[in-house]
């Protein structure tokens, strides 16, 4: 069953096109790198996946809400169901590791109860628990990926997408990471990891998707690779 | 909605306004401490216009040597009237009594004979338009064969109402000023909280707030600003009203437990709507 769907979307931005009859598909419990090759799409990509743009053309599915039917009202709840970790991670830097995560699930109406439960749960299961009353600025690069990842976890979304996650990590920080993802999908949540990094897809064979865009004109499509 | 997460959450991003949020907080003060200045005296001043318009009476001086049938039927003629609420006649001696009270001896001992006419002292029916309804009775009076003249006192009534309706404009013009300044300035300061707090919006939306809760963050941090601003307007006129009141002793202006929950309820008002006004603009650019 898709969790994401892409069928013939075009989105432009003034006038130029970024995406031309995209199509993609991406199943409940899929582990997936997603090859996409400039900024430009993957930003298109993520905005159209928690729905901050719709497409100019076509359809997008997540879950059970798509671009054609789905009210304003709605997409906050679509969003609960998408965890993104940006590349530049968005964390708050006035707060705490522990504070940044609970956030998430305070804003969304979660009790008391279950925000201590939940993010205590979460930050031990990016390891990060004994670093729960720290602040981003005394955290590495690689721990406040964990806690931009504990952040898009912890509200149990269907489907992660990760900008980048291993782009400027040490290969044993990698190995955390992804074994992060892997445990993460083994509980049923799809993993798409945005990348370039031709290396992770060697020790970590996942599904390739793939976003071509070999013609010289700004046209591309999206479309499903051998793994 | 969970109220201590909007409440802990509109109270950090007050506080990281910073200075911005003092000049707002004080800009709020100062412009609803004017307002309630302006709203103090012109109760004052219509409560003092009040009790000098219980006191409007007339005075008809008789011409000399009438007879006391001719000073009773004026007398009549006078409390026919609806406008009329009381009669004293006042004769010459007492007359002169009040003269000496007010001007001690002088004049009227020097004199052979008492030149003060008796008159008859008309007080008003309390009510509206005193000053207009002393004037018809005047009216009606003067060039009665057994009057001498007219003196309607009712002047400086006309003065202090005219002052009061003066003072009730600018307050008005003022007030409403004031309240669009303390807007203005909400609404300034939010955008400066809300800016402060951009990225913490951004993630709100991304992890799935709703538009209410991040409205009630915001609106609840306006109404922090404007709340403090509105309890600083009521202190700082109890503080000044001593010294307002040896000046100008029937003009007061210590607030009232109204008023002050008038500039309270105002300053907190104004504070949501100038919130409402800059979050609606900032979450249309973070779609």
């Amino acid at each position: 069953m898709p969790v994401i769907k892409l069928q013939n979307v075009r989105v432009g931005q003034q006038r130029q096109p970024i995406l031309v009859d995209a199509n993609l598909e991406i199943n409940q419990g899929e582990s997936i790198y997603l090859i996409v090759h400039t900024e430009l799409k993957k930003h298109a990509l993520l905005e159209l996946v928690i729905f901050r743009e719709l497409p100019d053309s076509g359809v997008v599915s997540v879950g059970e809400y798509d671009s054609r039917q789905i009210r304003k009202t709605d997409i906050p709840r679509l969003r609960r169901q998408v965890g993104v970790v940006f590349q530049d991670f968005k964390l708050l830097h006035y707060r705490t590791v522990y504070e940044n995560v609970a956030f998430a699930l305070e804003v969304t109406g979660f009790s008391r109860r279950r925000i201590r439960r939940k993010t205590q749960a979460i930050l031990s299961d990016v390891d990060l628990f004994h670093k729960r009353n720290a602040y981003p600025d005394e955290l590495s690069g690689y721990e406040q990926l964990r806690v931009a990842i504990a952040r898009a976890l912890v509200n149990d979304p269907l489907v992660l997408f990760a900008d980048e996650p291993t782009a400027h990590l040490d290969s044993e920080a990698i190995e955390h990471v992804m074994a992060i993802f892997e445990k993460m999908n083994a509980r049923g949540i799809t993993v798409v990891i945005l990348t370039r990094d031709t290396v992770l897809e060697n020790r970590y064979p996942w599904q390739i998707l793939q976003m071509e865009n070999g013609a010289p004109e700004p046209e591309l499509q999206i479309e499903q690779m051998e793994e | 909605m969970n109220l201590s997460l909007v409440l802990r959450e509109a109270l950090q991003g007050v506080r990281r306004t910073g200075i911005a949020g003092v000049i707002s907080v004080a800009t709020i003060g100062t412009s609803l401490l004017i307002l309630g200045f302006f709203w103090q005296v012109i109760e004052s001043g219509n409560a003092l216009a009040g009790r000098l318009r219980a006191r409007v009476e007339i005075d008809i001086y008789l011409k000399d040597g009438l007879s006391p049938q001719r000073v009773l039927a004026l007398r009549r003629t006078l409390e026919a009237r609806p406008e009329v609420g009381g009669i004293v006649y006042v004769d010459q001696d007492a007359a002169t009594k009040e003269f000496r009270s007010l001007f001690g001896f002088g004049v009227v001992d020097e004199l052979s004979r008492n030149p003060l006419p008796a008159s008859l002292r008309v007080l008003i029916t309390p009510g509206e338009n005193m000053p207009r309804r002393a004037r018809a009775v005047a009216r009606a009076i003067t060039g009665h064969s057994a009057v001498e003249g007219v003196n309607v006192g009712e002047v400086w009534v006309d003065s202090l109402e005219h002052f009061i309706v003066v003072t009730t404009s600018i307050g008005l013009v003022l007030g409403c000023t004031m309240c669009f300044a303390c807007a203005f300035a909400v609404s300034h300061t939010t955008k400066l909280m809300v800016l402060a707090q951009r990225n913490a919006i951004e993630i709100m939306r991304l992890v799935g707030a709703t538009n209410r809760t991040i409205q009630m963050i915001f609106g609840t941090g306006g109404a922090i600003l404007g709340f403090v601003g509105g309890i600083l307007a009521p202190m700082i006129l109890a503080y000044i009203a001593p010294w307002w009141a040896v000046r100008v002793p029937d003009l007061t202006v210590t607030p009232t437990i109204e008023l002050t929950f008038c500039l309270v309820v105002l300053g907190t008002l104004l504070g949501v709507i100038g919130s409402w006004a800059s979050l609606n603009r900032v979450l249309r650019e973070i779609a």
